[in-house]
């Protein structure tokens, strides 16, 4: 099955006042995420992009997802040149790479889809995390 | 800044666990995440949906992942994340990350991950970490 286009853009910065909050919310402890004079963002970072622009919920809602079905299937961060650090600004967008009918165990018909984000620092245009998320709907064909 | 992190040495293996997800963190994740679905918090509409209480958001999991073993590790040497979700994380779970250093190829250490809550396999993933700066071993 072949994915139809979608793009969605995503630009956030790398805030101070966001990092501590999630290195409180995930119980870092002292060191790197929540102290110095430049923090490091946690791994999971990019996820307040819903805070910027296409939210999770509007992604679904744009490729014709019902949110109550969908299942968060799996998530995978790769950090080329270091993590994320405060200051830095990214931009990129997020697309559609594949939606596939796969069947589950039960005989549920099931639609795969996953999403790849692409994003660069603003200054350097060097590529700062690639992302992909899989999501899985379930009855539902793709 | 002093920041005691442990060496990526294949073979090396691991426990850490985490406290456990209360309702309160559940809620302070939504609201650093900007993600909103109630069904994380909402106790009747979790019920409704055929719950038996309301879950931790995924990306709430694959954040303490991260910051266990990045910060065992050492913040800055990350280099990647993956992770797969197999079962939902209830209120008041405390689950613990199990990872072995199964690999370094090309300054990349690659540590296998297995998230659980006792018995009950929760999440399977894996996190990259740089040895650029480990001492040379020629």
């Amino acid at each position: 099955v072949s994915a139809p286009e979608h793009a969605w853009p995503v630009h956030f910065a790398v805030e101070r006042g966001k990092c501590r909050e999630l290195a409180d919310v995930l119980r870092a402890p002292d060191g790197p995420y929540r102290e110095g004079r430049r923090l490091t963002a946690v791994p999971t970072f990019p996820v307040v992009s819903n805070h910027w622009g296409f939210s999770g919920a509007d992604v679904l809602r744009d490729l014709g997802c019902d949110m109550k079905r969908v299942l968060h299937g799996g998530e995978e961060y790769e950090y080329p040149n270091g993590p994320l650090l405060e200051g830095q600004e990214v931009r990129g967008e997020q697309r559609l790479l594949s939606r596939e009918s796969r069947t589950g165990g039960d005989g549920t018909p099931l639609a795969v889809l996953v999403l790849e984000t692409v994003l660069t620092d603003a200054v350097t245009g060097d590529i700062a995390v690639r992302i992909r998320r899989t999501l899985i709907e379930r009855g539902a064909p793709a | 800044m002093n920041t005691k992190v442990s060496s990526p040495d294949v073979g090396r293996s691991f426990s850490l666990r985490t406290a456990p997800v209360e309702l309160e963190d559940i809620v302070r994740y939504a609201g650093a995440a900007g993600d909103f679905n109630p069904m994380h918090f909402d106790h009747d509409l979790a019920v409704a949906a055929g719950f038996p209480d309301n879950f931790a958001q995924g990306m709430l999991t694959a954040g303490l992942v991260g910051v266990l073993v990045g910060s065992e590790f050492g913040p800055e040497r990350v280099r990647g994340l993956g992770i797969r979700f197999k079962a939902p994380v209830w209120v008041g779970d405390a689950p613990t990350v199990a990872g072995e250093v199964v690999s370094i190829e090309d300054d990349l250490a690659r540590i296998e991950l297995t998230v659980a809550v006792e018995e009950r396999e929760v999440a399977q993933g894996w996190m990259t970490i740089d040895t650029s700066d480990e001492e040379e071993d020629e």
